[in-house]
């Protein structure tokens, strides 16, 4: 015990094994479920993705019907949980939190215990509290899910009241495939951990959203728009980047602590960004942005040559969902929405060949102390 | 990829240095903050420990009495947090999960951006969430908090609409203190992990609360509960602990994962339940606890005498609460009443080192697949199967089974109508080398058996195939003739 090594990030310890995704950082190749995230990307519809994680294999088309009719199933939530996200949008409360408060209470009104339901149920409740919240909050009355409608679709659905375009939609839609499982990430970890104990999904799922909203874990790609849209209004987007450069501060959307490669999902999604933007007005906006790239990418590679500041997925994820009209306080939320299909197949993965995570603790405080009576403190 | 140590439950690896507790899992000892548990629990008041944990130091008066007052004024919930309690009540929902939903809406109506007063609204709040949901769910109206009662007082009032006695109020306090901080248990390593990504403390206290749930957690305590209860009815102890262990083969309170001795906590609350019972050992309930506990010990060290298998503190809080006429189905919240703290002071800490917690995976799926287009997916019951490429997974599943050890356990597994301990397994299989009996058991998990609290069991697909190999007309049948 006495000389117990100290991993403080536990970088190099592997805690659980999974099927689900696997990272190859100097490769810069993600695969989940087996598959390259550029062919699940572009061809799944979201609740594809989900069951393929769920099953370790690709739905027949039957299998995939009724699982977008269960989980559709699963969207409502009950009139405590409008009351309590009504609340938080009155008091502007950050979206996180509300999003915390309404999983938190997901079980409310969905009397189901089965782990295989709960993660159903998780999956189809995040848009409808994401939306009910946003709708609040925009002192406007919330939008009823439409079973008829996917996932993805129903979810612009009820952020917006109309039923979305179909580009949007695929947008969207490839987004949410492209980041639905990323390796042990913190919030993916802690959901593992709260499930290690055998505990049920929602209080997993729960945990998982709270750790995301820390600055320090990624999905929050709020930043790279505010750039973009400063660096465009500027005109002149090299002097921005060298007055970011000069002043020493960071430019968001570049380097990841995986990958030393550019992000394999900033490709996907800019390609995914390219075909939705060709389509629609603002066509000269996505123009600028691969300028902008080019340039910081360059600038980045003379300024730091020691690190591998290339492209990463946050980049391109503010470029779509800026396109897709997602409020961008409402990214991280939308991150979540995604990464909800990671959150709970890992859970029943570990819930499946499950050993309580308990790991060790180095003391350094104070020793041999005894008590004193207030008075003569 | 840097080669990584694959440890699944970390019981190996320490991932933050703390000068919060410490541990002695082969003495029997443990600290907080430098101070024997058993003299917190003897003088301190709760708030106290608290302020230690969150300071390092004992509080002069002044400091003492300013903290309480901040724990008073965190302490008021607004009425769309008591709506969700009441709704929970209504629905049958278990006090851990309501508690979940109280903390997790906790930030609401509470204006103070600052980390530190968060942390003390976590501690203030889990009591009154606690007693709400206990008063709906009798069907009566909750009881506001005063703020001239101290912290374990407040609880006890809100609980029962009237002051509480100054024993049970010392009892309960004292149960706060000697569980108030523990190391990094898994809800306390919940809370770090949500810690470590810079998040905020109502996060980390829901996820906490969330990983306390679990039955290997925080679950143990009701699981005494029930059993001591089970024993009230004069059964005899040995019969008893004998027909548990032969049954379904738990027996909840005993065997903490890092003593080796007596959980030094037990003798703590045990002392306390005692005091509460009024003269020594006079309730029946105590009574029979350590009988029982006597008569377990034996069983234990003539059964496995290299185990240390001894007492928690689960098992004599669940007897502690019992006398002070806690409803049992508040256990469990209870100890979260106590932890929060805990949670807090390691949030704090986690949260100061600026250390992202970011473990590494060992990928055991399939290799590189293609898209096949939905028409063309094939399962069982489709009219075209698909060609030998697309069946190499299949196969490498199939021949995972063809050797004769994992046909021996997967059969072991099958005999049995309950989960087996992987010490019962080994028991019963033939494979005496254990590196060799690990290896194969390992293989088999996962798509044939799995590992539950409970223990190991055959999955669906795993018993499907051995129904088919012990089938009389089937396999074994023919090849043992």
């Amino acid at each position: 015990m006495g000389n117990q090594e100290l991993h403080r990030g536990l970088e190099g310890i592997a805690v659980a094994e999974t099927r689900l995704s696997t990272i190859d950082g100097e490769a810069g190749e993600l695969s989940i479920g087996g598959y390259p995230v550029a062919e699940l990307a572009k061809n799944a519809i979201y609740e594809e993705s989900v069951f393929l994680l769920f099953n370790n294999r690709l739905p027949t088309k039957s299998e995939l019907e009724s699982f977008c009719t269960e989980l559709a199933g699963y969207r409502n939530i009950s009139t405590e949980v409008k009351q309590v996200l009504r609340r938080a949008a009155r008091e502007n409360a950050d979206p996180m939190d509300a999003l915390r408060m309404g999983v938190a209470a997901a079980n409310l009104g969905c009397d189901v215990t089965e782990s295989t339901e709960l993660a159903k149920r998780l999956v189809s409740v995040i848009p409808t509290i994401v939306t009910t919240y946003w709708r609040y909050r925009s002192g406007k009355e919330p939008v009823d899910p439409r079973e008829d409608l996917g996932h993805t679709a129903n979810y612009l659905y009820m952020l917006s009241g109309e039923e979305p375009d179909p580009e949007a939609v695929r947008g969207l839609e490839t987004y949410l495939n492209t980041v639905v499982d990323h390796g042990l990430n913190a919030s993916t970890f802690v959901a593992r951990s709260i499930a290690s104990s055998d505990s049920d999904l929602v209080s997993a799922v729960t945990g998982a959203v709270g750790s995301l909203k820390g600055s320090l874990h990624g999905g929050a790609p709020g930043p790279v728009l505010e750039m973009l849209l400063t660096a465009d209004d500027s005109g002149d987007p090299e002097g921005y980047v060298q007055e970011k450069l000069d002043s020493g501060e960071r430019l968001m959307g570049f380097g990841h602590r995986v990958y030393q490669t550019r992000d394999p999902r900033a490709e996907v999604l800019s390609h995914a960004a390219e075909r939705f933007y060709s389509g629609s007005d603002d066509r000269a906006f996505f123009g600028f942005v691969e300028e902008f790239e080019e340039t910081v990418v360059s600038r980045l590679a003379d300024h730091r040559p020691d690190r591998n500041l290339d492209t990463n997925v946050e980049f391109y994820t503010a470029v779509l969902l800026h396109g897709v009209d997602i409020p961008r306080e409402l990214f991280t939320t939308t991150f979540a929405m995604s990464r909800v299909g990671g959150w709970t197949a890992h859970c029943l993965e570990q819930l499946a060949d499950n050993k309580i995570i308990r790991p060790l603790s180095i003391y350094t405080g104070d020793r041999g102390r005894s008590w004193t009576p207030v008075d003569s403190r | 990829m840097t080669p990584s140590v694959f440890d699944p439950g970390l019981s190996f690896t320490a991932v933050a240095e703390t000068g919060l507790s410490e541990i002695d899992g082969d003495t029997g000892e443990f600290r907080i903050q430098g101070f024997e548990i058993e003299d917190l629990a003897e003088n301190a008041a709760y708030e106290e420990v608290v302020w230690l944990l969150f300071n390092g130091r004992l509080p002069t008066d002044n400091e003492l009495a300013t903290f309480t007052n901040e724990l008073s004024s965190a302490r008021s919930l607004t009425d769309t947090i008591y709506s969700l309690i009441q709704e929970g009540a209504e629905e049958g929902v278990p006090a851990i999960d309501t508690l979940r939903m109280g903390l997790g809406a906790g930030s609401l109506s509470f204006d103070s951006e600052d980390t530190l007063m968060a942390t003390r609204r976590v501690v203030a709040i889990c009591p009154p969430i606690i007693a709400a949901y206990w008063r709906y769910r009798q069907g009566r109206e909750p009881i506001q908090p005063r703020d001239d009662l101290t912290h374990t007082e407040n609880f006890l009032y809100m609980l029962s609409g009237v002051e509480p006695a100054a024993s049970t109020v010392k009892g309960l306090e004292t149960y706060l203190i000697t569980i108030i901080e523990h190391g990094l248990n898994a809800s306390t390593f919940a809370a770090r992990i949500i810690g470590s990504t810079g998040s905020d403390p109502f996060s980390a206290a829901t996820g906490a609360v969330g990983a306390l749930k679990g039955p290997r957690h925080g679950g143990a305590l009701k699981r005494v509960s029930e059993m001591l209860t089970g024993l009230d009815n004069g059964t005899d102890p040995a019969t008893f602990v004998q027909e548990r262990l032969e049954g379904d083969g738990s027996f909840p309170g005993f065997g903490h994962i890092v003593y080796n001795t007596r959980d030094p906590r037990a003798e703590i609350v045990e002392q306390a339940a005692e005091r509460v019972g009024g003269k020594q050992d006079s309730t029946p309930f105590l009574r029979n606890a350590r009988q029982l506990e006597a008569v377990a010990a034996e069983y234990f060290t003539e059964q496995y005498p290299k185990r240390q298998l001894h007492v928690t503190v689960d098992y004599y809080a669940a007897v502690l609460l019992s006398e002070l006429d806690i409803p049992p189905e508040l256990f469990t919240a209870i100890f979260a009443i106590g932890r929060s703290a805990g949670w807090m002071a390691h949030y704090l800490e986690q949260l100061e080192s600026e250390t992202l917690l970011r473990p590494r995976t060992r990928y055991v799926g399939p290799d590189e697949r293609s898209w096949i287009s939905r028409s063309d997916r094939f399962v069982a019951g489709d009219s075209s199967p698909p060609s030998s490429t697309d069946l190499k997974g299949i196969s490498s599943i199939l021949g995972t089974l063809s050797e004769p050890a994992r046909l021996e356990i997967s059969l072991i597994l099958y005999e049995s109508a309950e989960p087996l301990s992987y010490s019962s397994i080994r028991a019963q299989s033939s494979i005496e080398d254990k590196g060799r009996f690990n290896y194969h058991l390992r293989k088999l998990r996962r798509i044939y058996i799995t590992n539950t609290a409970a223990g190991y069991s055959l999955t669906d697909t795993g018993r499907k195939v051995v129904e088919m190999l012990v089938d009389d007309e089937q396999l074994l049948a023919q090849t043992i003739e």
